[in-house]
């Protein structure tokens, strides 16, 4: 009786040890508990062509035209529902267009760049919400890029950038 | 070999031969073939599938790198804030970021996270504590030295760990690409026995059948030559045939010369006999005489049928001779039948016999007239000769338009012809067997005349009997076109 109750302490320890085998749920199993509150009206995008700089607080962001869109998330491989801005609208404040070289920068600095016009085929959208809420950082928020799933870049995983801080021209 | 032989020989080698055996290995070969064309194409779609997988998703090693990458720059930000580089809450961000890319799912079906070992974790984890515990905002100075000592082990852990992360993935991958290649190489392995299958097959399958008809060629050669030696007998015997048959026509112009002139040499010494016979009966010496009277009429009857037997072979000599040469004169059947009816008429008042004529049209014939005439003639004096005293000879002339024919119908109710005779009826020299030649005398060439004149002049000529009670011969003659009538 003894050797089963130590076997089990050993096995639960051993369990609980482990990291978990997790699936993809909403929230990020490998995630933190907590991240420290941003400062008030910080800037989360910058939107920038040459000398002209447009930023972005999340309060500001929010208030430009939105549209929901549901669509299959190809790291995450699930449906999920996102509340989207176009990226063409954004595009529109700094005047990026046609030819330009557009960059997306991740706060991780990762970048991927393409042409305005491409971005604009693709359907390009900017993510503020995902299912009805904001974006944690262990989701890739607080804002990413997405496209729908009938995009030409639907598959191109490399042009789904997360976490993003700017988009700029240069 | 025989010509049926070799015909039906060379009928058969015509065609192309398969064994049952060949027919197998076609059938192997090309249910190999399917086979292999259906494996094939298994092998592409399959491809193409793995393929898109890999394309529809973030593969392995692309995750890789990006997890190694994250696992950077949350080393690099730990390291920064430690040194009052940045702040806490970057620090955490960063912490995010990774765990965003720990949690994506790669072309495997698997996190990333769940392939991490537990040495990451806790390294992870004991990173996490230290940050915690720390104040928010940049670090102050004064926690540098404490927080560097606890940190940078966690720190070289986090970074050794992720190497080893990714040789992990690395292996992971190479045993992925091992078992694809495994896959790979065994459908290859199929798929190249599938081939050589066919191959074997379709070869062995050829190369019988080559072997079958290469030996039925050999044995069509024999027998084509074969045949053509025989063809090239035949071809000599034929030309041998016809040597002998221009001998035999010129052997047969000499024969009717012969007897022309036979003919003519025993007609003039008969036709003076007979002359002097009819002088002898006419004497009153002889008239009172009665037995040499009898003597006189058996002489006349016996010098009759040697005359009739002579004017017969003239005339069968004559159109022996004629054949193809034969006149083209528009006849009237009615008139030349009219005439052999008046030249008999004599002879069947003398028998006590009626001839009569039924006459439904008047149909002309194209022909020769003197022909047809002894024709006729011929027909009636039978039809009289063997007829009793009292019956009647009933000639009809008709016509068939829809045939374009002339019929003539001669029926007497004499002795009738036995159904055996009936064969041989117009056989030179034939008679019938019923018939008595000392009561009916003839030589058997009448018919055989008819036959040949009507024949002549592309006609037809049957005769219908009925033993003791009559006899009937229908004669059928083409009709002769208008023109001018030589009646």
């Amino acid at each position: 009786m003894k050797r089963a109750l130590l076997f089990a302490v050993v096995i639960t320890l051993s369990i609980s040890s482990l990291p978990p085998l997790y699936g993809a749920g909403e929230k990020n199993p490998y995630g933190t508990a907590t991240i420290d509150p941003a400062g008030p009206n910080e800037v989360i995008l910058t939107l920038s062509k040459g000398n002209r700089r447009v930023e972005f607080a999340y309060p500001r962001l929010a208030k430009l035209k939105q549209s929901t869109i549901s669509i299959y998330e190809p790291f995450l491989k699930k449906r999920q529902t996102f509340t989207v801005i176009k990226l063409q609208t954004l595009f529109t404040f700094v005047g990026i267009s046609g030819k330009d070289k557009v960059a997306t920068t991740a706060l991780n600095d990762y970048i991927y760049q393409n042409t305005a016009a491409n971005f604009i085929a693709a359907d390009a959208y900017l993510a503020i919400k995902r299912n009805g809420v904001e974006i944690g950082y262990d989701q890739g928020g607080p804002i990413r890029i997405v496209f729908p799933n009938d995009s030409k870049w639907a598959k191109n995983l490399d042009a789904w950038n997360w976490s993003i801080e700017s988009i700029s021209v240069k | 070999m025989s010509p049926e032989r070799v015909s039906e020989d060379l009928q058969g080698f015509a065609h192309f031969k398969i064994t049952k055996s060949q027919y197998l290995l076609a059938f192997l070969a090309v249910g190999s073939l399917l086979l292999l064309g259906f494996a094939t194409i298994n092998s592409a779609n399959s491809t193409d599938q793995r393929t898109q997988v890999l394309s529809d998703v973030e593969t392995p090693a692309a995750s890789i790198i990006f997890t190694q990458r994250e696992t950077l720059v949350y080393a690099t930000k730990l390291a920064l804030w430690s040194n009052g580089g940045t702040t806490r809450r970057n620090v955490q961000i960063a912490r995010n970021l990774l765990a965003q890319r720990l949690a994506v799912i790669d072309s495997s079906g698997r996190t990333m996270g769940s392939r991490a070992n537990g040495r990451y974790w806790s390294a992870l984890d004991r990173a996490d504590q230290i940050v915690a515990a720390a104040p928010m905002g940049v670090l102050p100075e004064s926690q540098h030295p404490e927080i560097n000592q606890s940190l940078l082990p966690v720190i070289d852990q986090i970074l050794a760990e992720a190497r080893n992360l990714v040789v992990s993935y690395q292996k992971s991958i190479d045993q992925e690409v091992l078992s694809l290649a495994k896959e790979s190489s065994r459908r290859d392995a199929r798929n190249l026995a599938l081939f050589y299958f066919f191959i074997v097959t379709g070869g062995l399958f050829l190369l019988l059948n080559v072997r079958t008809n290469f030996k039925n060629y050999r044995i069509a050669k024999v027998a084509i030559s074969a045949e053509q030696r025989r063809l090239e007998e035949l071809i000599q015997s034929l030309e041998s045939a016809q040597s002998q048959v221009v001998k035999l026509q010129d052997l047969d112009a000499a024969k009717n010369s012969l007897i022309s002139t036979v003919n003519h040499e025993l007609r003039t010494p008969l036709t003076s006999i007979m002359g002097y016979i009819e002088l002898m009966q006419r004497e009153d010496e002889a008239k009172r005489n009665p037995q040499i009277h009898l003597y006189l009429e058996v002489l006349e009857r016996n010098s009759q049928v040697l005359l009739s037997l002579v004017e017969s072979m003239l005339s069968l000599s004559k159109f022996d001779s004629a054949v193809g040469k034969l006149p083209n004169d528009l006849i009237s059947l009615k008139q030349v039948i009219d005439d052999a009816i008046f030249t008999m008429q004599p002879a069947a008042v003398k028998g006590g016999i009626e001839i009569t004529l039924k006459v439904e049209s008047s149909p002309m014939v194209r022909g020769d007239k003197g022909q047809l005439s002894q024709v006729f003639i011929n027909l009636i004096a039978n039809a009289v000769k063997f007829s009793k005293s009292g019956n009647q000879v009933a000639v009809h002339l008709s016509e068939d338009s829809l045939k374009s024919l002339a019929q003539i119908s001669i029926t007497d109710s004499g002795i009738g012809i036995p159904a055996n005779d009936l064969s041989q009826l117009f056989t030179r020299f034939y008679r019938a067997s019923n018939v008595d030649s000392g009561k009916y005398p003839g030589s058997g060439l009448g018919l055989a005349i008819v036959k040949q004149v009507i024949d002549h002049h592309n006609g037809d000529i049957s005769v219908r009997s009925e033993l003791g009670l009559e006899t009937t011969f229908s004669i059928s003659l083409p009709l002769g076109d208008g023109g001018e009538i030589n009646g």
